[in-house]
């Protein structure tokens, strides 16, 4: 087996190569056993020595923090110590299981692990629940301490190995972060705390990726990009130098711009829209609206002939939007709910649309969800595009439409979800100023107005400090009054209507003629000053 | 006022959580920490929860996310005290930089 790619979900960015190093999951060791009378005191008493021995491990990880400096990671580590020394918490619980129910240590250990899940499970809150992870990773530790190896383990992790694990507690990845190359694993999230000591070390994270795949092979040397959540097993050196080099340029290509330009996309609505688009030069597609080609009752074929004809050989970026329903455009099928929220209403309809868009662009594509309101209902698409794309071979990518203020609030979250992000100008605009957009001209009395300028502006500085691309769709993207102070703030993709090419390029050349007219004022200013010292200096 | 079995008047009132992640490990600990040594019982409520605020768990298993309204309780000798560093504490994001 070699030459394999296997695509995940990246997590943490980075580029790197090196040996597989496995972890075996230690839920093995969970086996418990009915103890007699005479042992439970025993079993207290190990248990209390093996806590100890968790604290104090992790209190020499702290000073090592500490004087490194690295305030965040100490934090956690001392929410780990308070967990471990809690009376009324974990430890409670165990004893409970030991004297009470005549359990071993480990059994205890496990029946509190079940226990506290089915409780977190009443946590409604996301980011909340996901914390579970952190008691996961407490009780893991002591039973670490339980079992005769525990650090000597993380000593033959070779240096500049790729950790291969169906999930890396937070204490492993401490472990060995200063000698691992990059973490892969099955399970893990962008939110967990290994997430966070691998962003704060550089180390590139991708999940999703079952430790079983890779296996196949003996010993494999493998490739990640933390950032396409790709996996290479066995790559050859062609192949690896490929990696390396080549998907950054075609990713710069299509996003990183010169500074002299700022890079337009055709939004498309019918086939004929795109010869309109290459008669303009364009060969990019920002923004294919599906809901004028077929509707929800579609079959898989139906959506499939209907997207191929969308799919011009010669262009080499294609987003596909999924399906958005709306009441405005079809009052007839709307539910109720629009956008991605009409989607997850049908998740077998949803899983199906994915699989057609995936079937109609055979060399991959960006699909981008409408009216994503927030992260969590991303998460929840991306968990049914997953396994949908799992049967295909392509890159695919999967971004967030931001088009209300909700949205915009979680912009955080749902960028670190996200392949990218598009803005939908007029929806924004609409629904930050609770404008009526069937009686009053959006880009008139919108625009400009400084609420809907912050919120950009928020979009555009999570966007570019994630270093996820960002395209501007909708009425604004074509405004005269707003484009040219989302280009000083860092825009460099807009989507329009083919037809207004021309007047976007006249207006782009004013930005560029204006900020190029500045720049000279600037240097013109700053020789005169020069020469002023210099005549000074010299008189 | 209620009281408890001691005779001591409990002390009651509401915070939100402000911290951009709620109620979540680090805030946690926090108050946790701030609570050490401290003579009065401290209890939070959010919704249908109850838990003692001197345990980690207890307060993860709350599960309040930001914006969240928790009822605070307090009783014992320095119960004022307490209340007041409590309420120090929330207004000021549970020693946590993500507000």
């Amino acid at each position: 087996m070699s030459n394999e790619s296997i695509y995940g979900q990246g997590i943490v960015s980075g580029k790197v190569s090196g040996p597989a190093f496995f972890v075996e999951s230690s839920s093995a060791s969970l086996k418990g056993r009915q103890l007699s009378q005479s042992e439970i005191s025993l079993e207290l008493k190990r248990f209390m020595s093996a806590i100890e021995r968790a604290i104090d491990e992790l209190m020499r990880f702290a000073v090592l923090l500490d004087v490194e400096g690295r305030i965040d990671e100490l934090q956690l580590v001392e929410s780990h110590v308070e967990l471990l020394k809690d009376p009324f918490g974990l430890q409670k619980l165990v004893l409970e299981g030991i004297s009470e129910k005549k359990k071993s240590v480990e059994a205890a250990l496990k029946w509190s692990l079940a226990h506290l899940k089915k409780k977190f499970r009443f946590v409604q809150d996301r980011l909340l629940s996901e914390r579970f992870s952190d008691i996961e990773d407490v009780i893991q530790r002591v039973l670490e301490q339980l079992k005769p190896l525990s650090e000597k383990e993380s000593s033959l992790v070779p240096k500049g190995a790729i950790l291969v694990a169906d999930q890396i507690s937070f204490s492993q990845a401490l472990l060995v972060s200063n000698s691992v190359a990059a973490f892969v694993a099955f399970h893990g999230s962008a939110f967990s705390h290994t997430a966070i000591l691998a962003r704060a070390r550089s180390i590139p994270y991708v999940v999703q990726i079952d430790p079983r795949q890779i296996k196949q092979g003996h010993n494999p040397t493998l490739f990640v990009d933390g950032e396409a959540g790709l996996i290479l097993v066995n790559p050859t050196a062609t192949r690896l130098k490929k990696a390396f080099a080549v998907q950054k340029a075609v990713r710069e290509q299509a996003f990183e711009l010169k500074d002299d330009s700022l890079h337009i996309m055709a939004n498309i609505e019918h086939p004929a829209d795109i010869q309109a688009a290459k008669d303009e030069g364009i060969q990019e597609i920002g923004l294919l609206r599906t809901e004028y080609l077929f509707s929800h009752q579609a079959t898989e074929s139906e959506q499939v002939k209907a997207l191929s004809q969308c799919n011009p050989t010669g262009f080499f970026r294609i987003i596909v939007r999924a399906l958005d329903m709306s009441m405005e455009k079809f009052p007839h099928l709307y539910r109720g709910k629009r956008g991605l929220q009409f989607l997850l209403h049908d998740p077998a309809f949803l899983r199906v649309h994915f699989g057609a868009i995936c079937k109609a662009f055979p060399q991959g594509c960006s699909i981008l969800l409408p009216f994503v309101s927030d992260a969590e209902e991303f998460h929840r698409a991306q968990m049914i595009f997953k396994d949908v794309r799992a049967e295909f071979q392509a890159p695919f990518q999967l971004g967030a439409m931001i088009e209300t203020p909700k949205a915009v609030l979680e912009i955080e979250e749902i960028v670190q979800l996200a392949d990218f992000i598009s803005i939908g100008s007029s929806d924004l605009i609409q629904y930050a100023l609770g404008i009526d957009r069937a009686t009053t001209r959006l880009s008139a009395c919108g625009a400009l107005h400084p609420g809907v300028l912050e919120l950009i502006k928020v979009v555009l500085s999570v966007t570019q400090k994630m270093c996820k691309p960002c395209i501007l769709c909708g009425e604004l993207a074509a405004d005269e009054a707003v484009v040219p102070i989302f280009v000083r703030l860092g825009l460099r993709n807009i989507s329009i209507p083919p037809k207004r090419t021309k007047e976007v390029r006249a207006l782009l050349k004013r930005i560029h003629d204006e900020i190029n007219r500045e720049k000279l004022l600037q240097l013109r200013e700053k020789t005169r000053e020069e020469q002023t010292l210099f005549v000074r200096a010299r008189s | 006022m209620d009281q408890t079995k001691e005779g001591l008047p409990v002390l009651k009132a509401h915070m939100r959580v402000k911290n951009r992640m709620g109620l979540h490990a680090r805030p946690a600990t926090h108050i946790v920490k701030m609570l050490h040594g401290k003579k009065s019982q401290v209890y939070f409520s959010y919704r249908e929860n109850r838990v003692d605020a001197k345990s980690v768990l207890g307060l993860l298993l709350l599960g309040a996310p930001r914006h969240a309204t928790i009822f605070v309780e307090v009783s014992g000798p320095d119960a004022e005290q307490t209340l007041e560093l409590i309420q120090n504490a929330f207004e000021t994001g549970l020693g946590d930089s993500t507000l």
